[in-house]
C-alpha cells in the first residue's frame, strides 16, 4: 500500500475505534452494574444476559481487528456444556437436588461454565480497560494531526481584534502576533507529521493490545484442546464397542455354531464306527466340510477385522491387493515410504475399502483410479471413478461410515461428485512417519511451543500489559520529565504535577521516582513488542 | 522324494510330517523361521519345500520371501506355499518368473490327504498347484474381460481346473467328464483366448495362468 493510502487508512481507522469507545464504554457499564446485580442481588438470570452482550462486543473487535490485520483472532470461548440428561426415575439431579424439568440444572450449568471460563474475565477486563488505554491508542494520532492542522491555520485565523492580541496558547506559546502565528506553523506542521507517522503504528499497537486481552490464553486453548479431545476419545470407545459386538455377534452365529455341529457329526460317527462303518465315514466326511464351511467363515471375519495382508504387507499392497479382489477395472499408485503406525494403516485400509465398494454399488463405473501417498505429513488417498456421480455422505451411508471411522484420527473425507460425471472421494489422515502418532481419540498436539507465544499471556502479563500504558504515558513524561524541566526553569503554575505539591526537599526525590515508575513500564512493552514482532514475522 | 518343512505351528508341523511320511516322503528338514528356511534350502537341495506363508521373527510373510530367494539363487526349486488365506497379490508374486515348480494352497486342504500328496508330487515334478480358491478370485476379477466372456460355464470349469494345475486326466475325474471331452474343451479354450496350443501340460497351465495373470494389468 502506498505511503499516503497507508496514513490514511491508518486515520481512518483510528476514528473507526474512537467512535466505538463509547459502545465499549457502555457495555462495560451494563456489565459492571450486572456483576453487581447477580452477585450483590441474587439476581443470577441477568448474568448471562450479560455476558453474552460482552462476548459479542469482544467479537465484534475480533471481527474488526481480524479483518484489519489479516490475521484472524481465534475465539475463545468454552463450548456450551451438554445438556442435562434425564436420570433412570426420568427427573433432573444437580448437586444433590433432583428437578423435574431440566431448565434449572441447564442454567445452573451454563452459569457454572461462564464463571469458570477465564475467558469471561479477561473479557471484563479489556471492557475497563480498553476505553481508557485503547482510546488514547486510538486518540493521539487524530489529536495530534488535528491539533497540528489547527496550528497551521494559524495565521489564517489571527486577527488583530483579538482581546489581549491573544488568539489562543499554542504549544505554551501565547499566539499573540502575525509574526507568532507563522512561526507556529512549522510546529503545527511538524505535529501533523507525527500523527501521520504515528497513525499506523498506533494501529498496529492497538491491534496488540486487543489480541493480547482477547485471543486465546494458554489456558482456554488447553481447555478447548481437552474438550475436543474428549469428543473424539468418545467416538473413538463408542465405535470400539460396536466393533466389538459385531465380531462376538458373528463368531457365535457363524463360526461357533458350526464347531458344535462338526463336534456332534464327529460324536455321530463315533458311535456309528463299529456298527456301520459306511456310515460313519459319510458323518466324517460331513465333518471334514464343516471344518473347511468354518474356515471359510473365519477367514471373512478376520478380513473384516484386520485384514492378513495388511498385518503382513502394509498398507500399499493391501491396497493393491483389494484392487486385484475388486470386479471392477482398478488401477493403484502408492507412493508411501516408510513405516505407517497400525491403526492409521488400518483405518486408510477399511476407508478405502469401503470407497471403493461404495463405487462398486452405486456408481456403475468401469475403471476405477486409486492413488495413495503420504506427504508433508499427511496421508492422502483418493478414489476416483467414472461411474455416473451423484455421491454424497449425506445418502451414502457408507461414506458416512467412513467419516467416523476416521474422525479420530484428525482425518477428513471430501467427495467431488458431479452428476453424470466423474466421483472422486479422498481421505486425509495427518500422521507423521516414523513417529509415535495418531493414537486415536489423542489426536496430535498441535505445536505446543508456538502457540505459547501467539496472542497467549499468563495473567500477570497481562496486569502489566494494562498497566504499562498508564505508567508510561502518566508517570514518566508528564509528572517526571516534564515536572524535572519546569523545576529546573521554576514555574508558578503548580495544575496537576504531583511534585510540585510537595514539600521543598521530596521534589526532586518525587520527580525521579515518577521517571523511575515510568520507566519500568517501558520494559514490559518493549519485551511484548518484540514478542509479538517476532510472531507476526514468522 | 526329500522335503524341507517350513511351519511353526507345532501341531501342523507334527501332522504334515506324518502326512508326507506315511506316503513316502522323506522329511530332511523341518524348520521354523525363514532364516532357518533359507538355510536349509542352501544346505539341504531338496527336491520341494512346503512353507508356511507367516513365520517367525516378524509374522508377515517371511516364509513367501525366503522362498522367493530361494528360487532366485537356484530357480526351478519347487515350492509348495501353505497359507490361511489366500491373495492374488501373493499368488503373481509366485508367478512372476514364469518358470513353474510353484504351489499355493490353503491349509485347508491338508484335510483331503491324497489330493493334497498329489499336489506336492505335481510340483515337485515341474508342474503347478494353485487353490481354487484364488483362481475363482482370478476368474472373477477377470470377469469383465471380453475373450474370457466368449467361453461357456463348462469351458471355464475346464480352465479353472487347468489353472489350479491339474491334468486333462485329473479334471475329467473332477467334472465327471472323459479325458477326450477335456481334451476338446482345452482346444476350444485355447483357440478362443488366442494362445498357442502345447502338448505339454505344465507349458499349458503356464500359458493359462500368464494369460489370466498379464490380463488383470
Amino acid at each position: 500500500m502506498s505511503r499516503p493510502r497507508r496514513y490514511a487508512t491508518a486515520l481512518g481507522r483510528a476514528l473507526v475505534l474512537v467512535a466505538l469507545a463509547p459502545l465499549v464504554t457502555l457495555v462495560q457499564a451494563v456489565m459492571l452494574a450486572s456483576l453487581v446485580v447477580a452477585f450483590g442481588l441474587g439476581l443470577m438470570f441477568v448474568f448471562p444476559w450479560a455476558v453474552g452482550l460482552t462476548r459479542g462486543t469482544a467479537n465484534l473487535a475480533r471481527a474488526v481487528h481480524g479483518r484489519w490485520t489479516g490475521r484472524p483472532i481465534p475465539s475463545p470461548y468454552l463450548p456450551a456444556p451438554p445438556h442435562p440428561r434425564p436420570g433412570p426415575d426420568g427427573r433432573y439431579r444437580h448437586l444433590g437436588i433432583s428437578y423435574r424439568s431440566p431448565a434449572l440444572p441447564e442454567f445452573f450449568e451454563r452459569v457454572h461454565r461462564l464463571l469458570s471460563d477465564r475467558a469471561t474475565w479477561r473479557d471484563t477486563l479489556w471492557l475497563v480497560a480498553d476505553p481508557v488505554v485503547g482510546l488514547a491508542m486510538a486518540a493521539l494520532p487524530l489529536l495530534a494531526v488535528g491539533y497540528g492542522l489547527f496550528g497551521m491555520a494559524l495565521p489564517l485565523l489571527w486577527d488583530p481584534s483579538y482581546p489581549g492580541d491573544t488568539l489562543a496558547d499554542y504549544a505554551g506559546v501565547e499566539v499573540a502576533s502575525q509574526g507568532t502565528a507563522l512561526a507556529l506553523v512549522p510546529v503545527g506542521a511538524l505535529l501533523c507529521a507525527v500523527g501521520l507517522w504515528a497513525g499506523p503504528r498506533a494501529m498496529a499497537l492497538h491491534a496488540r493490545w486487543t489480541r493480547t486481552l482477547l485471543a486465546p490464553a494458554r489456558a482456554s486453548e488447553l481447555a478447548l484442546q481437552v474438550a475436543e479431545l474428549d469428543r473424539k476419545r468418545t467416538a473413538a470407545t463408542d465405535w470400539q464397542a460396536a466393533e466389538v459386538r459385531r465380531i462376538e455377534r458373528d463368531l457365535h452365529d457363524g463360526p461357533q455354531a458350526r464347531i458344535v455341529a462338526l463336534g456332534m457329526t464327529v460324536s455321530a460317527a463315533e458311535e456309528l464306527v463299529d456298527d456301520d462303518p459306511a456310515a460313519a465315514k459319510v458323518l466324517l466326511r460331513q465333518a471334514q466340510e464343516s471344518s473347511s464351511a468354518a474356515l471359510r467363515e473365519l477367514r471373512g471375519l478376520v478380513r473384516g477385522i484386520h485384514p492378513p495382508v495388511l498385518a503382513e504387507r502394509g498398507l500399499g499392497d493391501a491396497v493393491r491387493a483389494l484392487a486385484l479382489d475388486s470386479a471392477l477395472d482398478v488401477r493403484v499408485e502408492v507412493d508411501l515410504r516408510g513405516q505407517l503406525p497400525d491403526p492409521v494403516q488400518s483405518a486408510a485400509y477399511f476407508a478405502v475399502a469401503e470407497i471403493l465398494a461404495n463405487a462398486g454399488k452405486h456408481a456403475a463405473a468401469d475403471r476405477v483410479d486409486i492413488d495413495l501417498w503420504h506427504r508433508d505429513g499427511v496421508l492422502r488417498a483418493t478414489v476416483t471413478d467414472d461411474g455416473r456421480g451423484g455421491a454424497e455422505p449425506a445418502t451414502g451411508g457408507g461414506l458416512r461410515g467412513v467419516e467416523r471411522r476416521i474422525k479420530p484420527f484428525d482425518g477428513v473425507l471430501a467427495v467431488s461428485s458431479p452428476q453424470g460425471g466423474p466421483t472422486t472421494v479422498a481421505v486425509e489422515i495427518p500422521c507423521p512417519l516414523g513417529e509415535e502418532c495418531c493414537e486415536p481419540g489423542t489426536g496430535p498436539v498441535p505445536g505446543a511451543g508456538a502457540g505459547a507465544g501467539r496472542g497467549a499471556a499468563g495473567r500477570g502479563e497481562l496486569w502489566l500489559t494494562a498497566l504499562a500504558p498508564v505508567l508510561c504515558s502518566v508517570a514518566l513524561f508528564p509528572q517526571g520529565l516534564v515536572v524535572g524541566l519546569l523545576l529546573i526553569f521554576g514555574t508558578d503554575n503548580r495544575s496537576w504535577f504531583l511534585a510540585l505539591y510537595m514539600p521543598e526537599p521530596l521534589r526532586w526525590p518525587t520527580v525521579l521516582a515518577m521517571v523511575a515508575l515510568g520507566l519500568s513500564g517501558v520494559r514490559p512493552l518493549l519485551r511484548r513488542w518484540r514478542k509479538s514482532g517476532a510472531e507476526q514475522r514468522c | 522324494m526329500r522335503v524341507v518343512l517350513a511351519e511353526d505351528q507345532y501341531l501342523l508341523r507334527d501332522g504334515l510330517t506324518r502326512l508326507l511320511q506315511a506316503h513316502g516322503m522323506e522329511i530332511c528338514a523341518a524348520v521354523e523361521s525363514g532364516d532357518e528356511l533359507l538355510a536349509a534350502l542352501r544346505a539341504e537341495r531338496p527336491d520341494v519345500a512346503v512353507v508356511d506363508i507367516r513365520l517367525p521373527p516378524t509374522f508377515t510373510d517371511e516364509g513367501l520371501q525366503a522362498a522367493l530367494a530361494a528360487r532366485r539363487e537356484r530357480p526351478d526349486l519347487p515350492v509348495l506355499i501353505l497359507s490361511q488365506h489366500v491373495e492374488q497379490l501373493y499368488a503373481r508374486e509366485l508367478l512372476a518368473d514364469g518358470r513353474g515348480a510353484v504351489g499355493y494352497l490353503l491349509k485347508d486342504r491338508v484335510f483331503a490327504a491324497r489330493q493334497f500328496v498329489d499336489s506336492v508330487r505335481r510340483v515337485a515334478e515341474g508342474g503347478t498347484a494353485m487353490d481354487p480358491e484364488v483362481i475363482a478370485k482370478l476368474l472373477a476379477s477377470n470377469a469383465r474381460d471380453e475373450p474370457l466372456g466368449r467361453l461357456t460355464p463348462r469351458e471355464r470349469e475346464v480352465l479353472a481346473g487347468m489353472a489350479e494345475g491339474r491334468s486333462n486326466a485329473a479334471i475329467a475325474r473332477q467334472l465327471f467328464l472323459s479325458e477326450g471331452a477335456v481334451s476338446k474343451y482345452t482346444t476350444s479354450i485355447f483357440a478362443k483366448l488366442d494362445l498357442p496350443p502345447s502338448d505339454d501340460d505344465n507349458r499349458r497351465v503356464r500359458a493359462v495362468l500368464a494369460y489370466l495373470n498379464g490380463r488383470v494389468e
